[in-house]
């Protein structure tokens, strides 16, 4: 090449430039040393190059440091204990942290390059302006993989490039649905307390309240908690109690009973309340919580129900008081009637003629009946006023059953009625009331032969049963009808009116007999079909009860209180 | 000859007692309350007294007492109308009493139980 020619020269620049254009940036144009133009063109020329070269290195620093930053937010992202997701312009995930999965449930390869998944089809819109618009804080119902609904809370930072270009955003997201549901029940509670019906209050530990819900503002006679909030607890309390209430609250912690408050208006009102120290996490003492109902008008009604409960049972002790004066009363006459009438009969007095015989026979049956009936109706009111007194005795059940048949032989004789007892072998004694029980057995076999025809059969069985002693009477007779089953255990009552001229009797047994029964801690019941007899059955526990004529409620002698009636119940 | 005394405030009691025993042969004595009673019973001395519990004015429990504070024999019949449980009885029974009998009762009741306890 000649240096000197302009044409080479021109060529060699030529040259370079093409070197350079292919990326060559060390090339270099050689200078001829002439100082003329073209040498000016070439020494600007290397200059241009050189700049070219330097901006080439730079941007290509800058991109090896921008590939640097990514992949260390990538690891970040990666390695991120919160679950982080960045997304591009079009709300597509461009990256997924674990803790992401965690959350969600997607893993990262299902979610790369899809729009995020998370986002309910409602809130696209919202999403796609979250993301460009500034950083923010919002808290979101987003989806997981099975569809369902978590809280989460998010914050989004907008991803500019490296010319201030936004390219989508990083989202920082926290699940808070536990969070949310704390929440929720603290307010459910908190709507609780507001809305009870009993008084709940709280003062701190000098006794100002801090705290009341409505329930105590309308007990105090307020119209807002305001009123009462910042006051002293002495100031709605009128009784003594509280300083018993202090001293327990400062010993044990606790105390409750029963006092009288005061109302805005001066008024008082029964209260009974509960208070209590209530401790913070450290377990120091920092408040007083305190829980009040007001009872003044069950107070009242108490007050009431006790007064009558006074005069009916005054009531009950004249009535008692009456019935055993008359009985008695009734009783000695009925002695002179009874003595004279049998002297008569033994002709003591003379020889008496047979329409004499008859006639004092009559007046000795009807004596006999008035006497049965004073002692019922005084039963009656023994049961009922619960003063019956039960003489509780080693009872031999064979022997009782033995002296039962006995005692209603002459009356099974008149009609032709036998009597089959049954008393299994063996059967344990029982300690209960011997004559009283002796009293029910008559009643009840009494009635079976009334209600009997003439030549048929009453079978009368014992036997033991689980705790008790079953006792069961089996006629043939007429039966009850079904409706009439329950009642025949009540005062006075009679299966037929009509039977009551025909049979005799006030109705009284069967009651006396219930109540007995009962009396024992047993049960008595009938089965019956109408045409095709009774059976009666009744047991009395083989462990005999204390308190007997306790145990016997005084509702259940007028038959409004069925326990005890069949066995059924 | 048997004694028998009857306590008895009723009249028409103790005359229908007086008629059963004395039918029957036994001497008897009449009193007509519990002081009455006592007054007589040393002097009499009876084989069995007769004695309707429910007397207004002394106390059966307070007769029973003194009649065994006076050491004597005679055999006691309650005439009752309530039902004694066995506390009752055995206070009843530390004394003289021997039997109880339940009012209104039958004749031969009575004259049983004279005829059981006069020897």
């Amino acid at each position: 090449m000649d240096k000197t020619s302009g044409k080479d020269r021109i060529n060699e620049i030529i040259d370079t430039i093409i070197r350079v254009a292919r990326g060559d940036y060390s090339a270099q144009i050689e200078l001829s040393g002439i100082n003329d133009d073209i040498d000016s063109l070439a020494m600007g020329i290397n200059m241009m190059i050189n700049d070219i070269e330097n901006a080439i290195i730079k941007q290509k620093k800058t991109e090896a440091e921008i590939r640097e930053i990514n992949k260390q937010l990538q690891r970040i992202i990666d390695s991120s204990p919160a679950a982080l997701m960045t997304v591009d312009i079009e709300g597509k995930i461009t990256s997924w942290s674990p803790a992401s999965e965690e959350i969600f449930g997607w893993s990262e390869d299902e979610v790369i390059g899809k729009f995020n998944p998370t986002v309910p089809k409602n809130m696209k819109t919202v999403f796609l302006k979250t993301i460009k618009g500034k950083q923010t804080n919002l808290e979101l119902k987003c989806l997981n993989k099975n569809d369902s609904l978590v809280d989460i809370l998010i914050s989004t930072v907008p991803l500019l490039n490296e010319k201030g270009k936004f390219i989508g955003a990083l989202g920082v997201m926290t699940d808070i649905t536990e969070r949310k549901k704390i929440e929720e029940e603290l307010s459910i509670k908190k709507n609780a307390i507001e809305s009870s019906f009993s008084g709940i209050g709280i003062t701190d530990l000098d006794g100002k309240i801090t705290y009341v819900n409505d329930a105590i503002v309308k007990m105090c006679g307020c119209k807002d908690s305001n009123e009462i909030i910042g006051r002293t607890l002495q100031e709605f309390w009128e009784g003594e109690r509280i300083f018993q209430t202090i001293k327990n609250l400062k010993e044990k912690g606790f105390d409750k009973g029963e006092d009288i408050g005061k109302r805005k208006d001066g008024s008082f009102f029964n209260v009974i309340f509960s208070a209590n120290i209530i401790k913070d996490e450290k377990g120091k003492s920092v408040a007083i919580l305190g829980s009040f109902m007001d009872i003044t008008e069950k107070k009242k009604a108490e007050e009431k129900i006790i007064k009558q409960n006074v005069q009916l049972r005054k009531l009950d002790e004249l009535k008692t008081a009456f019935l055993n004066i008359t009985s008695h009363e009734l009783r000695t006459p009925m002695s002179a009637i009874k003595g004279y009438t049998q002297m008569l009969l033994k002709q003591t007095f003379g020889d008496i003629n047979v329409e004499q015989k008859n006639s004092l026979d009559i007046i000795l049956r009807n004596t006999n009946r008035l006497d049965g009936l004073i002692q019922d109706i005084l039963d009656v009111s023994r049961l009922e006023s619960r003063t019956m007194k039960f003489i509780p005795e080693k009872t031999d059940i064979k022997k009782l059953v033995g002296q039962t048949t006995e005692t209603v032989q002459p009356s099974a004789d008149r009609k032709e009625i036998t009597i089959n007892a049954d008393v299994e072998e063996g059967i344990t004694n029982l300690i209960v009331d011997e004559e009283r029980i002796k009293q029910v057995m008559i009643n009840i076999v009494g009635n079976a032969i009334k209600f009997s025809p003439d030549g048929s059969i009453i079978n009368v069985k014992a036997r033991k049963e689980k705790n008790d002693v079953l006792f069961e009477v089996q006629d043939f007779g007429r039966g009850i009808p079904k409706d009439k089953l329950d009642k025949v255990f009540e005062t006075f009552y009679q299966v037929d009116s009509g039977a009551d001229r025909k049979f005799g009797g006030a109705g009284l047994g069967l009651a006396i007999s219930r109540g007995i029964v009962i009396s024992h801690g047993g049960k008595i019941w009938v089965e019956s079909k109408e045409g095709n007899g009774s059976k009666f059955s009744f047991t009395l526990p083989v462990k005999p009860v204390k308190n007997a004529e306790k145990k016997f409620k005084t509702l259940d002698m007028f038959g409004l209180d069925k326990i005890g009636g069949s066995r059924n119940d | 000859m048997t004694k028998i005394m009857v306590v008895d405030d009723e009249l028409d009691l103790r005359a229908m007692v007086d008629i059963m025993m004395k039918n029957e042969g036994y001497n008897t004595e009449m009193a007509v309350d519990g002081s009455d009673f006592l007054e007589k019973v040393d002097s009499f001395n009876p084989d069995i007294v007769i004695l309707d519990v429910m007397m207004p004015g002394l106390e059966t429990e307070e007769m029973l007492e003194k009649l065994k504070k006076k050491k004597s024999k005679s055999k006691v019949i309650l005439l009752t109308v309530v039902r004694f449980d066995r506390d009752e009885k055995r206070i009843f029974g530390q004394g003289n009493v021997v039997d109880y009998i339940k009012k209104p009762f039958d004749v031969d009741v009575l004259m049983d139980a004279v005829k059981k306890h006069k020897n």
